[in-house]
C-alpha cells in the first residue's frame, strides 16, 4: 500500500509516519531515532559490503535530491513522503537496513525527496563487478562475486548479442569478478541466459552456483547454474533488468 | 528519578559497556537505549538553543542539524573519553560546519567571470588613505579574470587572490550585485552602498567563520595570546560575530592582517596544498 495512503488511513508502523508524530517533541523523536539505531547496530555491522554500499548510495541520493531538487527540510520531506522523520534521517545517514527499503518505502522516499524510484534504484546499482569472497589462503579460489549488469562493457556485449553482431556465442572476460561469461537466448524456445565460466577458462563452467538477480537491494529472482554453467532468466524476459547486478556464489 | 541523578560519565559507561545494561544501586536496571534517552533529554534543549541562536536562526534547519548530530554522536560514542558535554557540543559544531561547507559549495559557487579586480574591503568609505596592500590590489588590471587573480598572488600579495576566493562564499545574486557595483561608475545610492557593505560583512563573516573559527586555525596565523583572545570573543558572542563589529575586531589593521592571512590559507587550500600541512609548516617557521 502506498505510504501516503497508509498514513492517511492511520495505519501505523515504522518506517511510515504515525499520526502522533505531529505532536511529538524533538527530544522524543531523537530518542526514538537512537533507539532504532541501537536495534539495528549489529545487523548494520554485519551487512555484506555491497549492501552497505547500496544503502550509503541511497542515503546520498535521497539527501542530495531533497536538498537540491526539493529544497525541503528533513522534517518536511518526511511529511510529504509519509515517512517517519527519524527514518529519513537514518536513510540519509546510510543506516537503513535492506528489509526496510521496500517498494513502498522507495516510492515514499522518492516523493519526499522529489526524486524518482528509477533514480533511487540507479543510485543503488552496482556499476562494477568485483570478487566478494575468496576461500582462505593467499591465492584463494573465488567463491562469491558481484557481477554487474550495468557496467558499460557488459551492456555492450549484451547489446551486440541482441543485434547478433557476430558475437553470438562469444565468451567475454570479466576482470572485476574474475569470471568469464557468455550471453545466450532468447530465441525460439531459448530463454535469455548467462553462462559463467572460470576466468579465461571456457572449459570450466561454474556448475551449480547460486545466482541471485538483484536490483539495488531488491531480490528479483534466484536460481542456480546448470551443468553448462548457464543461468536462465524466466520465460518472457527479453532483456536484462536495468541497473541490476548478480550475486553469484559457489555452493557450500 | 534515580536515573536523572546519574552523571554523564556513568551514563557513558553504560552505553560504552559490552553489557546490554546495568543495575543501579537503587536496584533499577537501565539499558543502553534508556541511557541514550537520558543524554538526549539532558542535552538536546541546550544544543537546539545554540544551533538556533548561533547559526541557523530557524527551527527547521536547527532540527535537521540536531538530528544529524545525534546520529553522528551515536556512530562515534565509543571514542568519547570523559567529558561528554564538551564532546557533544563539538560534534554539533562540526556537524554545522560540514553542512555549511556542503551548502556553500553547492549553492554559492559563482562561475569564474571577468571582474574588476579591486579589493572590496579596502573601499575608502571612511575617507581613509589606501594602504600598501590596497594600492597593490587596485593596481591589478581591471579586466583581470578572477581565475587569473588567484595566480597573481605571488606578485601582488594575498589580497589579489582574495577577490576570487571571497566570491565563493557569496550567492550568485550577491556576486552579480558586487560586479555591477564595481563596474558602474557614478554616484551610488545610500541603499546600494548599504547593500555593498552588507555584502562585505557577510563575506568576511563567512570566511572567518568557516576557515578560522570552525577550523580553529587562528593559531596558525597569529600569536597564541592573540588567537586565544579572539577565540574567546567568538565563543562568547551569542550572535556568532557574523559581521565585523560583532566580531570585536578593534582596528582596520587587525582586520587586514586577519584577512591577508586567511586569504593566504584559502589560496593554499584551493591551489591543492593541504591546508593542515600548510599550517604545520607555518608554525615551524
Amino acid at each position: 500500500m502506498d505510504a501516503q495512503k497508509r498514513w492517511d488511513s492511520g495505519i501505523t508502523g515504522w518506517p511510515f509516519r504515525r499520526l502522533s508524530i505531529d505532536t511529538e517533541t524533538n527530544v522524543a523523536m531523537n530518542q526514538r531515532m537512537i533507539g532504532q539505531l541501537l536495534r539495528r547496530k549489529n545487523l548494520s555491522a554485519n551487512l555484506p559490503a555491497h549492501q552497505s554500499r547500496a544503502l550509503m548510495a541511497l542515503g546520498i541520493e535521497v539527501s542530495e535530491s531533497r536538498e537540491e531538487k526539493a529544497g525541503l527540510s528533513l522534517k518536511e520531506a518526511a511529511k510529504q513522503g509519509g515517512l517517519d522523520p527519524a527514518f529519513l534521517a537514518i536513510v540519509e545517514a546510510g543506516k537503513a537496513v535492506p528489509g526496510e527499503i521496500t517498494g513502498d518505502v522507495l516510492a515514499s522516499l522518492a516523493r519526499g525527496a522529489k526524486s524518482s524510484i528509477k533514480d533511487l534504484k540507479s543510485a543503488m546499482s552496482i556499476d562494477q563487478s568485483y570478487v566478494l569472497e575468496k576461500s582462505p589462503g593467499v591465492s584463494g579460489e573465488v567463491i562469491a562475486v558481484i557481477f554487474s549488469l550495468c557496467r558499460p562493457d557488459f551492456i555492450q556485449s549484451a547489446l551486440a548479442f541482441k543485434n547478433k553482431a557476430g558475437l553470438v556465442g562469444m565468451i567475454f572476460d570479466d576482470e572485476g569478478a574474475r569470471v568469464s561469461y557468455k550471453v545466450g537466448g532468447p530465441s525460439g524456445d531459448e530463454h535469455l541466459s548467462l553462462s559463467f565460466f572460470e576466468f579465461q577458462n571456457p572449459d570450466a563452467p561454474l556448475q551449480g552456483w547460486t545466482v541471485t538477480l538483484m536490483s539495488g537491494l531488491e531480490e528479483l529472482m534466484t536460481g542456480s547454474t546448470d551443468e553448462l554453467g548457464e543461468f536462465r532468466l524466466p520465460d518472457g524476459i527479453e532483456d536484462f533488468p536495468e541497473g541490476a547486478h548478480m550475486l553469484i556464489e559457489k555452493p557450500v | 528519578l534515580v536515573e536523572d541523578n546519574l552523571t554523564d560519565e556513568q551514563i557513558l559507561a553504560i552505553i560504552q559497556s559490552k553489557a546490554a545494561g546495568r543495575r543501579l544501586m537503587s536496584g533499577t536496571r537501565i539499558n543502553k537505549e534508556e541511557a541514550w534517552s537520558l543524554l538526549v533529554k539532558r542535552y538536546h534543549a541546550g544544543l537546539e538553543k545554540l544551533a538556533i541562536s548561533k547559526w541557523h536562526g530557524n527551527q527547521d534547519d536547527a532540527d535537521e542539524t540536531l538530528q544529524n548530530t545525534w546520529i553522528k554522536a551515536f556512530k562515534k560514542i565509543d571514542t568519547v573519553k570523559g567529558h561528554f558535554k564538551g564532546w557533544i557540543y563539538t560534534v554539533l559544531e562540526n556537524q554545522f560546519t560540514d553542512e555549511f561547507r556542503k551548502k556553500t559549495s553547492r549553492d554559492e559557487k559563482v562561475p569564474l567571470v571577468s571582474i574588476e579586480a579591486r579589493d572590496p574591503w579596502d573601499m575608502d568609505e571612511d575617507g581613509e588613505r589606501p594602504s600598501k596592500v590596497e594600492r597593490k590590489v587596485n593596481a591589478i588590471h581591471s579586466e583581470q579574470s578572477a581565475e587569473g587573480a588567484l595566480f597573481v598572488r605571488d606578485e601582488e600579495g594575498a589580497h589579489a587572490g582574495f577577490i576570487d576566493l571571497a566570491r565563493r562564499f557569496l550567492s550568485q545574486n550577491d556576486a552579480e550585485f558586487f560586479l555591477k557595483y564595481q563596474k558602474e561608475s557614478g554616484t551610488k545610492s545610500r541603499a546600494e552602498k548599504k547593500k555593498y557593505f552588507d555584502y562585505r560583512s557577510k563575506l568576511m563573516g563567512n570566511m572567518i567563520k568557516e576557515w578560522l573559527v570552525s577550523g580553529r586555525r587562528l593559531e596558525a596565523i597569529m600569536d597564541p595570546p592573540q588567537a586565544n583572545a579572539l577565540t574567546r570573543r567568538f565563543s562568547l558572542n551569542q550572535k556568532q560575530s557574523l559581521i565585523f563589529k560583532e566580531m570585536g575586531l578593534t582596528s582596520k589593521s587587525e582586520l587586514n592582517t586577519l584577512l591577508a592571512s586567511a586569504t593566504s590559507l584559502l589560496l593554499q587550500a584551493l591551489m591543492g596544498e593541504d591546508p593542515d600541512a600548510y599550517i604545520s609548516s607555518n608554525k615551524k617557521q
